[in-house]
C-alpha cells in the first residue's frame, strides 16, 4: 500500500506544473550562481604569464582601465613569445598553442597597442575583443573573462598552495561540494515548498478527501507515502544537478590530470541538503494541515527562508537555520572548525523533520476522523 | 451485518444536530430520508468515521464505531459530493483506491469491476472528462472496491438523469442482496423502488423507522385527488397541503394531503412513499 501511494504521488508530481518550475529554478540557480562563480574564479590557478604587481591591495578587486591595458599588453607580449595563450572553457583554464597566423596577428596588435591612447573603456574593449576573436575566442582577452582571474594571479603562490591543499585533503570536489550544497540548499529550500505545500490539501481541492478518509489506508502509510513521494521527486532533481556538477568536474579532472572524488558532490547533497528537503516537506505538511491551506505554508516558509539566509554560519551551532550557508572554497583542515556546528544542525533538523512528520500523521489522522476545515471549523454544509 | 444506533447525539457547539437517535438495520437496503438540514449527512458521516459522535453508541455487529480503523475495514462510503484526481484515468483511479483499501487487483479484475458499473469501455478516459453520472458510477465502484460489508451512500442519484438514476439504483439493489446498504436521500422514489426499510429524520430527530409498506399503509385515507377550476385552486393551496398540481386543459388536478375529505368531489387515492413522507413531515 505504501509503495502504491508513493508511486502515485511521484507520478502526480511529475505531471504537475510545480515540478517544472522547481527543475527550471534549480538549474537556473545552479548555472548562474554555482557554475557562474567557478567560471569567474576558476578552479585551478594558472601560473601567471605576467606578474601583476601593485602596492594597492584593492586594485585586484577594483582594477582600473590602466591596469587592464598594462596587463593586456604584457600578456600579449608573453603569449607572442611563448606561442600559446590561456583559453577558458566552462570551468577550465588551460594554455593552448596558437598558430602562425594568430601569432602574426598578436605581433601586429602589440605594435598597434603601443601607438593607441585609449580614451574610454569601450575603445579598449573594442580593441581587446578583436584580439580575443583572432585568437579563437574564450581567451583571457574576451570581455566575458575580463582578466579578473588572471589578474588574480597576483596571489598565484597563495592560490596554488590552497588549491594543492584542497586537492590533497578534499580531492577538489569535496571543497566544491560544500559550495554546491550552499547554493543548491538555498535554492531548494526556497522552491521545494511550492511542490510540497499542496500535497495533502489537494485531496480536498479535488473533492476526493472523504473517499480517501474512509478507505482502509492507515494514516501513517498515507502521509508517509506522500512524504516519500515528494522527497523522492525533489531528491531526484537534486541528484540530477549533483550529477551534472560531478560530470563538469570530471571534465576538469580529465584536462588537468588532478584526481577528484566522484562522491564529493553527492556526499554534501545527501548530508547537507536532504535534511533541508525533509524539513521543508514536513513543515509544509504540518502547516497545510493546520490551516487547510497551502498558501500559508509558502508564506511562512518564505519568511523563515529570509531569516535563515541572513548570516553565514560561524563556528557556533545554529539550530534555528534550516539550510547551511557556507560559501567558501577552503581545504578540509580549514573547514574542520565549522564541522561540529554544521553536523549538529543537520542532525537537529533531521530530528525536527521526523517530529513534524509524526505530527503531520497525527493531524491527518485527526482530520479524517473529525472532518473540519483546518484552523477555522466551517459550520456550513455540515448537515 | 447488523448496525445498531443507540441514543446517538451530536452537537456542534450548542446546536443539537442529532437528538437521541435509536435505529437498527441489517442486510438489504435501508433508506434514510429527510428534508435538507435534517441531520442525514451528519449521521452518515458519523457512521462513516468522518465525524465523532457527542454521545450514544453505534455498533457494527459487536464493533463500536469509535474503533475507526476497524470500521474502515468493513465499510464503503460514497459521499454526496465528490470527485477524483482529474489527471488519473478511470482505470488508475480504481486501481489507486483498491490500493488504499489494501486490495491487490490485476488488470482483468479492475476491468471486471468497471464492467459492473458500465465503465469498462472508457477505462482510459481521464476522470475530468466524465459526466456526472459516470463519475457517480465510478464512485460506486470505488466505494465497493474493498468488498465492504456495509455500503453507505449519500444522495447517490442527485443530479442524475432518469436513466442514470435507474442504473445506480439497480447497482445498489444488487449489492444489497447480500450486504448492508444505507442509502441517504431526499428523493422518496429512490427509496420506494429499492429499499425494504427506511428511517426518516427531521430536525435531528428520528420520526419514523420501519418498512416502506408500513409507512405507506399509515398514509392510506390521507391522500386525495381533486379536479378544480383554475380560479378555485388557490383556496385549496392555502388551506391544504398540496403535494402536486397538474394542469389539464381548463382544470387543475390537485393531489391533497388531508385527514378529512377536502371537498365532496375529492377522491381518496392510494398513497405513495412521497405522500407518506410528506404526511409525517407536515404532521398531518
Amino acid at each position: 500500500m505504501l509503495r502504491e501511494i508513493f508511486l502515485k504521488q511521484v507520478k502526480e508530481q511529475i505531471k504537475s506544473l510545480s515540478i517544472l518550475i522547481l527543475i527550471v529554478s534549480i538549474f537556473l540557480f545552479y548555472y548562474t550562481q554555482f557554475i557562474g562563480d567557478i567560471k569567474r574564479d576558476g578552479i585551478k590557478p594558472m601560473p601567471p604569464r605576467f606578474k601583476y604587481s601593485t602596492t594597492d591591495d584593492l586594485a585586484v578587486k577594483g582594477v582600473t582601465l590602466e591596469d587592464h591595458i598594462e596587463y593586456a599588453y604584457n600578456t600579449m607580449k608573453a603569449d607572442y613569445n611563448s606561442g600559446d595563450t590561456l583559453r577558458i572553457k566552462g570551468i577550465n583554464m588551460f594554455y593552448e598553442k596558437i598558430n602562425e597566423e594568430q601569432r602574426k596577428f598578436l605581433e601586429e596588435a602589440i605594435i598597434e597597442m603601443e601607438d593607441i591612447d585609449f580614451q574610454t573603456i569601450d575603445e579598449y574593449y573594442g580593441f581587446i575583443d578583436k584580439v580575443d576573436r583572432a585568437l579563437g575566442g574564450n581567451t583571457v582577452y574576451s570581455n566575458e573573462n575580463n582578466f579578473s582571474s588572471v589578474i588574480g594571479s597576483k596571489y598565484y603562490e597563495e592560490d596554488i598552495e590552497t588549491y594543492n591543499a584542497i586537492l590533497k585533503e578534499d580531492k577538489v570536489t569535496n571543497a566544491y561540494g560544500r559550495l554546491f550544497a550552499d547554493y543548491i540548499g538555498i535554492a531548494i529550500s526556497f522552491f521545494a515548498v511550492f511542490v510540497t505545500a499542496f500535497s495533502l490539501t489537494k485531496d480536498k481541492r479535488y473533492n476526493c478527501n472523504e473517499l480517501i478518509y474512509t478507505t482502509r489506508v492507515s494514516s501513517y502509510k498515507y502521509v508517509l507515502g506522500k512524504y516519500l513521494g515528494d522527497m523522492a521527486i525533489i531528491s531526484l532533481i537534486l541528484f540530477l544537478v549533483t550529477g551534472h556538477g560531478t560530470w563538469i568536474f570530471h571534465g576538469f579532472s580529465k584536462l588537468t590530470g588532478d584526481p577528484i572524488s566522484y562522491g564529493g558532490f553527492f556526499k554534501y547533497s545527501i548530508v547537507w541538503i536532504i535534511p533541508t528537503i525533509m524539513f521543508v516537506t514536513s513543515l509544509s505538511y504540518v502547516i497545510q494541515l493546520i490551516f487547510d491551506n497551502g498558501i500559508v505554508s509558502i508564506i511562512v516558509q518564505f519568511f523563515y527562508w529570509i531569516y535563515s539566509m541572513k548570516n553565514l554560519i560561524s563556528q557556533g551551532i545554529q539550530p534555528t537555520k534550516y539550510f547551511i550557508r557556507f560559501n567558501k572554497i577552503i581545504p578540509h583542515s580549514e573547514f574542520q572548525p565549522f564541522m561540529k556546528g554544521i553536523y549538529l544542525n543537520r542532525i537537529l533538523f533531521t530530528i525536527f523533520s521526523l517530529i513534524l512528520l509524526f505530527l503531520a500523521i497525527k493531524l491527518w489522522d485527526r482530520k479524517r476522523g473529525e472532518m473540519s476545515s483546518g484552523y477555522k471549523t466551517r459550520k456550513k454544509d455540515i448537515l | 451485518m447488523k448496525i445498531q444506533i443507540k441514543e446517538l447525539e451530536k452537537y456542534y457547539g450548542a446546536n443539537k444536530i442529532l437528538d437521541r437517535i435509536n435505529l437498527t438495520f441489517d442486510e438489504g437496503i435501508h433508506g434514510l430520508l429527510g428534508p435538507n438540514g435534517a441531520g442525514k449527512t451528519t449521521l452518515i458521516r458519523i457512521l462513516s468515521t468522518l465525524l465523532s459522535k457527542t454521545s450514544g453508541e453505534i455498533y457494527y455487529d459487536n464493533l463500536k464505531v469509535d474503533n475507526k480503523e476497524e470500521i474502515r475495514k468493513i465499510i464503503g462510503y460514497l459521499p454526496q459530493e465528490f470527485s477524483f484526481y482529474p489527471n488519473f484515468t478511470v482505470y488508475e483511479t480504481l486501481d489507486y483506491f483498491a490500493s488504499l483499501s489494501n486490495i491487490k487487483l490485476n488488470k482483468k479484475e479492475i476491468l471486471d469491476r468497471l464492467e459492473i458499473v458500465h465503465l469498462q469501455d472508457i477505462y482510459k478516459a481521464k476522470t475530468k472528462t466524465l459526466s456526472g453520472g459516470m463519475k457517480r458510477r465510478l464512485g460506486i465502484a470505488v466505494a465497493m472496491v474493498g468488498n465492504p460489508e456495509v455500503l453507505i451512500v449519500d444522495e447517490p442519484t442527485a443530479g442524475l438523469d432518469p436513466e442514470e438514476r435507474i442504473r445506480v439504483r439497480n447497482m445498489l439493489s444488487d449489492f444489497g442482496k447480500t450486504k448492508t446498504v444505507l442509502l441517504s436521500t431526499h428523493i422518496a422514489q429512490d427509496i420506494q423502488l429499492s429499499c425494504k426499510s427506511l428511517s426518516i429524520l427531521n430536525k435531528g430527530k428520528l420520526i419514523y423507522s420501519g418498512t416502506v409498506k408500513e409507512i405507506i399503509k399509515e398514509a392510506e385515507g390521507y391522500v386525495w385527488n381533486l379536479n378544480v377550476d383554475f380560479g378555485d385552486s388557490e383556496q385549496y393551496m392555502d388551506k391544504y397541503n398540496v403535494i402536486s398540481s397538474i394542469t389539464d386543459e381548463d382544470k387543475i388536478s390537485l393531489r391533497i394531503l388531508s385527514k378529512e375529505k377536502p371537498s365532496l368531489n375529492a377522491n381518496n387515492i392510494s398513497p405513495t412513499l412521497e405522500d407518506a413522507y410528506m404526511k409525517l413531515i407536515k404532521e398531518v
